[in-house]
């Protein structure tokens, strides 16, 4: 069989750092090759060296038997690699036939030759069987067939060997799904695939061969059928990880969040939220599982007083909270882990000590005279750290160099040292590689230890499936099942996601 | 290999003005060579005329008073996030306003006149920074444009005001002819700024008579010192800056964009309000329709080559004060023609300003990988 | 950050540094100077300065015209000779004419009434050095003072213009562009209405301010638009005291035919050719003369301070005559030589103000 991607002792060097140490990799021809790996373990520096953004410091690179110098993304693209990438490089006011010949358009005198384009992207369509509406605009389809367009897009441009970096972390179940379904008719047609993930149980279904990378080497290649979960997971973090959470019975007391009928509007005249009530106790960790867009965000803005345009009653152990400021919800006792950490957890150039009292640093405990006391603010970030074990240089560093997992451990640190009687995490888990994961998971549980409520908005199911003591599905701003989390199988809560009424597989 | 690293951003960081200038009077020879001059005469005398001589030394000191004000004002704005390009206008009204203190109140001793009109001039900035921060906590109107407007209509206002209603009319007309100047009335004295010459003689130093170096540079000094302290050690200072860096972030974590946004930008003002007084109540003494322009979009040149750290302001504030100097002395002793200065200084400041910029971001990306 | 504040403290050090070496040769260049001074008085060739107003050279007006002076006296007497000019805030006005006063020059003229304050200023400084202002008055000096204010009669020149301006409107309805509103050109205008108001006391007058600043006078596009509003409005004859503003005036006024009064110098002289048959005349400011007559007063060793005044007795105002208005004015010159007799007699008191302008109106009726 053919060797299309041949990597030898390849090493990649950054100031302090080895991102990639020797590592090896043969890829072969017409297979789906997944690579797996903590984040920082240097996966995508070694995809990026595939698409020619960066240069080895030593080691050879071979495709399809020739020896290659990859110089620049064009010259990949010679080479018929293909790129796509996690954030999607597409313009939202294009159409779909737009976005694809974007940069490779077929010319006619100086006039793009469109029909010409959009006859090749048929028969590209056709041929891997590609469900695609070319002539809507990109804004208004869905995020699995936005993705669809990237593919497509490198494989208009020639691509024989396609690099897909996490395609799955934006996806619904069904959708992954299809993904699938459209990535085996690509290996079919013998293309190359590398996947890039960290969700072992995806890599587990659709790849051939798994590589796992840790610490910057290549620890191994695997076939995906003579493997475990439980042992590519100990192949990355280097230890075995438990992955079933242990989860001891909490003592369930009184209700300490409730929301009552919540009803808001969203655009265009439809309600982002249309009567949700739920109640949390003490003790207990309420999961919210539903198809981006239905609602969660708006829910988690409403209890944290974001948005006060709402009817409906919200209470905080018994006080009603509407109208409240942020600063005073919080203040009654309400933590806060938002989904967006760069966004909304954290201010990234500050650092890392500045990032542990935000929101708090008004404080008297943090105070000296009118100045704050820098003092206490490190000794209490410095707490954090040892606590939290986040791996930091100094805490004086700026937090935009921290690894996603330990900016995570610092908004952690900081919402929970408070002593919060409701938690509210929104997706607190998203980006991070399994052993933050793990960590980020027991917290959660050992605060459900100590009795405190916890409302968890989680696009990742079986997290949620794992944590909750009870599950909400949220559709279309309504909760329209909610269950204890061994009552239902993940296709029955993916059909509560798509819309309890409408027939599976309509996904849009 | 990290210490190394360390050395080469730290000399960098030294270098890059120096650079910058040096890139930029290169360029400038063309233009000086252009017009039949001697680059290496223009800038030799550029040089001696500024720094060999007591005066020009105390000149680029007061030059640089307004720059050290307006410069601090824009930077707060920036610590925000926001962009004050309304300096301009602010330090116009807040100089009419000290004027106007200064010169109707009369009888009062100089421990009271000379604070009122201090703080005159500190109101009438805050004054017109309130009006496009409350359009824009309130309103959302974007407040560059709600400055920029400001800023004509306090020209105009001001014209007004000192043309039509507060015109000195104790001026006589000798023989009926000539013209009066279109200006307030002189301010009391109580209500000048001394100059720094008693206290620098203390130290030996003898400044000539014709040098209005005054107390405000030592006060902008302070001020710088104050800000430094403000922005990076109190909890408004760290609000400021958080907002400034994400406001979504900050809002979630209880703090009030639009209450720090507000307090900020008056604090600009107030600042602003600052920047014409140095030469009100140091040098003209009255304000005329003449009074100098333009000090609010030089402080914007100046905080950028700073990068906004109130110690660079001083720094930079000096260089334009010296520019300024320097073209003086090309003028007058080497008949440079004042078309050629105007494009020397805009050059050498785009220069600096393009290329410090350059550096620091390249900087940057060192001091990033040296994170990562 | 750490570095920022070393970069910081390494510029004041510098400037310090500068400050305490500045200090010790202070006093010596001046010492050479005298010396040079003393030994060679004979030799040494008599310096004049020329600081301009904002906007400098090249306004086709009052600049220039002060700049036409200093060459002719240049020429005449073999003088050494510099001009310069102030940056856009004006606010280094007083440093310039003191660097020219440091650097040996024996007369200094400050070109506009803005130069008032600074001019007292630095010739309080120099005792030895003489000045010269032009159209502003230093309060409280006499004949031996170091400075010369030279003050200009702008209402009588401006009113023969008027008078012109008059008699060759068919319309009946004569304008007027301003600089900037002031009393200068307040007497600009006044004297010129009440010329054209004493020979046709039912013309219709136009008045407008191009603005209230300093840039008023190099704002031609706003003159333009003004001198247009005026034109629609039915004046054929217009006039301006708008220094480099006045050039959208006549181009105004060629592109739809209508007859131009220049300011200050001859502006047939400067104007384009397509401009040139429409000039009808220029109100004549001389401004070179005041200047060429300081330096050649100082020259003789007769320079003395206090007001000097330049009227039409003495040819200090007056209207142009030149080969491109000389078949356009011809037929009025008698009117106008008949009316500087009367004004030069004391005849006609020409107005110079609002409040003079009214009573003057009342006597005509």
């Amino acid at each position: 069989m053919e060797e299309a991607v041949v990597l030898k002792n390849i090493t990649k060097r950054f100031p302090g750092i080895v991102a990639n140490d020797r590592v090896n990799l043969q890829i072969q021809k017409g297979e789906i090759h997944a690579i797996v790996g903590e984040n920082g373990a240097g996966k995508s520096t070694l995809m990026k060296i595939l698409a020619g953004l960066y240069q080895p410091d030593e080691g050879e690179i071979y495709i399809f038997g020739k020896k290659e110098k990859i110089a620049s993304p064009n010259k990949a693209i010679e080479l018929k690699i293909g790129m796509v990438h996690q954030h999607f490089m597409l313009i939202d006011r294009f159409t779909v036939l737009e976005n694809i010949i974007l940069g490779a358009e077929k010319k006619k005198g100086i006039a793009i030759d469109k029909k010409t384009c959009r006859q090749t992207i048929k028969k590209l369509l056709d041929l891997y069987n590609f469900n695609l509406d070319l002539d809507a605009k990109l804004e208004d389809i869905s995020v699995g067939h936005a993705q669809r367009v990237e593919i497509i897009k490198v494989l208009y441009r020639g691509a024989d060997i396609l690099v897909l970096d996490e395609p799955t972390a934006v996806l619904a179940p069904q959708e992954v799904d299809e993904l699938f379904v459209n990535l085996r008719r690509l290996k079919e047609e013998g293309k190359t695939i590398i996947f890039i993930s960290h969700k072992l149980d995806e890599v587990l279904n659709i790849a051939d061969n798994i590589t796992v990378l840790r610490r910057g080497k290549a620890v191994g290649t695997v076939s995906a059928d003579s493997v475990t979960k439980e042992e590519l997971a100990k192949m990355m973090v280097g230890k075995p990880v438990l992955m079933k959470l242990d989860k001891a019975a909490a003592e369930k007391s009184d209700v300490k969040l409730s929301l009552h009928n919540i009803v808001m509007k969203g655009n265009g005249g439809k309600n982002s939220l249309n009567g949700v009530s739920l109640e949390v106790c003490g003790g207990e960790i309420y999961g919210i599982v539903g198809v981006e867009g239905n609602g969660q965000k708006e829910l988690a803005e409403a209890v944290i007083g974001l948005r006060q345009d709402y009817q409906g009653d919200i209470k905080v152990c018994g006080k009603p909270i509407h109208g409240l400021s942020i600063k005073q919800i919080r203040d009654s006792g309400v933590a806060f882990i938002p989904e967006d950490r760069h966004r909304q957890g954290l201010v990234l150039p500050m650092k890392v000590w500045e990032n542990s009292i935000l929101g708090f640093h008004r404080k008297d405990k943090f105070k000296k005279g009118m100045f704050i006391n820098i003092k206490k603010a490190e000794e209490f970030t410095l707490n954090n750290v040892k606590e939290f074990s986040i791996m930091i240089s100094s805490i004086h560093q700026e937090i935009e160099g921290l690894s996603g997992g330990n900016q995570q451990k610092v908004i952690l640190s900081r919402e929970l040292s408070q002593e919060p009687e409701v938690i509210l995490a929104a997706q607190p888990t998203r980006g991070l590689d399994i052993g933050a994961m793990e960590f980020v998971h027991r917290q959660l549980l050992q605060k459900r230890q100590e009795g405190k409520a916890i409302l968890l908005i989680s696009a990742d199911l079986e997290e949620v499936l794992s944590l909750s003591d009870r599950i909400g599905v949220i559709f279309d701003g309504e909760i329209v099942a909610e269950f204890a989390p061994e009552e239902k199988t993940l296709e029955d809560i993916g059909v509560y996601m798509l819309g309890a009424h409408r027939k599976a597989g309509e996904s849009a | 290999m990290k210490r190394d690293r360390n050395y080469k951003i730290l000399a960098l960081k030294i270098a890059a003005p120096v650079i910058a200038m040096i890139l930029a009077a290169l360029i400038s020879s063309l233009i000086i060579l252009a017009i039949d001059k001697n680059p290496l005469q223009v800038f030799y005398t550029m040089f001696k005329f500024s720094f060999s001589r007591l005066d020009s030394i105390a000149i680029i000191f007061f030059n640089a008073t307004p720059l050290i004000f307006s410069a601090l004002a824009v930077s707060i704005g920036f610590k925000m996030g926001l962009f004050n390009i309304g300096i301009e206008g602010q330090y116009l009204i807040g100089t009419f306003l000290a004027a106007l203190v200064g010169f109707s109140l009369k009888g009062l001793p100089a421990a009271i006149h000379l604070p009122l009109v201090i703080m005159a001039g500190i109101a009438g900035g805050m004054l017109w920074s309130f009006i496009p921060i409350f359009l824009k906590v309130k309103r959302g109107v974007h407040e560059v444009i709600s400055t920029i407007m400001l800023n004509y209509v306090a020209y105009s206002l001001i014209h007004y005001l000192i043309a039509d209603v507060f015109k000195d009319k104790q001026q006589s007309l000798v023989e009926g002819l000539g013209s009066v100047l279109v200006r307030t009335p002189k301010l009391a004295e109580s209500a000048l700024i001394p100059k720094m010459h008693g206290f620098l003689s203390i130290f030996g130093i003898q400044l000539p008579k014709h040098v209005y170096l005054n107390w405000f540079f030592p006060i902008g000094i302070l001020l710088a010192v104050g800000i430094y302290y403000l922005v990076s050690y109190t909890p408004f200072g760290y609000e400021l800056r958080a907002v400034g860096h994400n406001p979504e972030a900050s809002k979630i974590a209880g703090i009030k964009p639009d209450i720090v946004y507000l307090k900020g930008f008056l604090l600009s003002g107030a600042v602003a309000g600052l920047v014409g007084l140095s030469d009100l109540l140091g040098y003209f003494k009255y304000m005329d329709m003449d009074f100098p322009q333009g000090y609010g979009f030089d402080g914007i040149a100046v905080a950028l080559i700073a990068q906004n750290n109130p110690f660079g302001i001083i720094a930079s504030a000096m260089l334009f004060g010296f520019l300024k100097r320097g073209s003086e002395g090309i003028q007058a002793l080497l008949k440079v023609p004042m078309d050629t200065i105007v494009i020397l200084q805009s050059l050498m400041i785009i220069f600096i300003v393009v290329i410090t910029k350059i550096i620091n971001d390249y900087v940057k990306r060192l001091e990033k990988k040296e994170a990562a | 950050m750490k570095i920022r504040k070393l970069l910081a403290l390494s510029l004041v050090i510098l400037l310090v540094l500068g400050l305490t070496t500045g200090c010790g040769q202070k006093a010596e260049p001046k010492k050479d100077e005298k010396e040079q001074q003393e030994q060679k008085p004979e030799e040494k060739k008599i310096k004049v300065g020329l600081v301009y107003d904002i906007g400098g050279r090249g306004d086709l007006s009052f600049n220039d015209s002060a700049y036409a002076g200093l060459k002719r006296a240049e020429q005449e007497f073999g003088l050494e000779v510099t001009d310069l000019e102030p940056s856009s805030g004006g606010e280094d006005r007083e440093q310039l004419l003191r660097l020219l006063a440091e650097d040996g020059y024996d007369l200094i003229f400050g070109v506009g009434f803005m130069f008032t304050d600074h001019i007292a200023k630095v010739a309080e400084e120099f005792p030895d050095v003489k000045f010269g202002l032009i159209d502003g008055a230093v309060e409280d000096i006499d004949s031996s003072s170091n400075i010369s204010c030279l003050l200009f009669k702008e209402h009588e020149g401006s009113f023969l213009v008027g008078a012109a301006a008059a008699l060759k409107s068919k319309n009946g309805k004569v304008g007027f562009i301003g600089g900037m509103k002031s009393p200068l050109i307040e007497r600009f205008e006044y004297g010129y209405l009440a010329g054209a108001k004493y020979v046709n006391p039912d013309i219709e007058t136009f008045s407008d301010y191009v603005g209230t600043t300093g840039e008023a006078f190099k704002d031609p596009v706003k003159a333009k638009e003004l001198a247009l509003k005026q034109i629609k409005a039915g004046v054929d004859v217009i006039y301006h005291a708008s220094g480099a503003s006045g050039v959208g005036m006549l181009e105004a006024a060629a592109a739809n035919k209508v007859l131009a009064i220049g300011v200050d110098s001859d502006q047939s002289l400067t104007a384009t050719d397509e401009q040139k048959p429409y000039i009808l005349t220029s109100m004549l400011k001389r401004v070179d003369n005041s200047v060429y007559e300081t330096i050649k007063d100082l020259v003789e060793g007769r320079f003395e301070g206090g007001y000097r005044v330049f009227g039409l007795n003495d040819d200090g105002v007056g209207y142009a005559v030149n080969d491109f208005n000389k078949d356009l004015i011809s037929d009025i010159q008698p009117k106008l030589e008949e009316l500087k007799e009367k004004v030069v007699n004391g005849e006609i008191k020409v107005p110079a103000d609002k409040n003079e302008y009214e009573e003057f109106l009342k006597t005509l009726k």
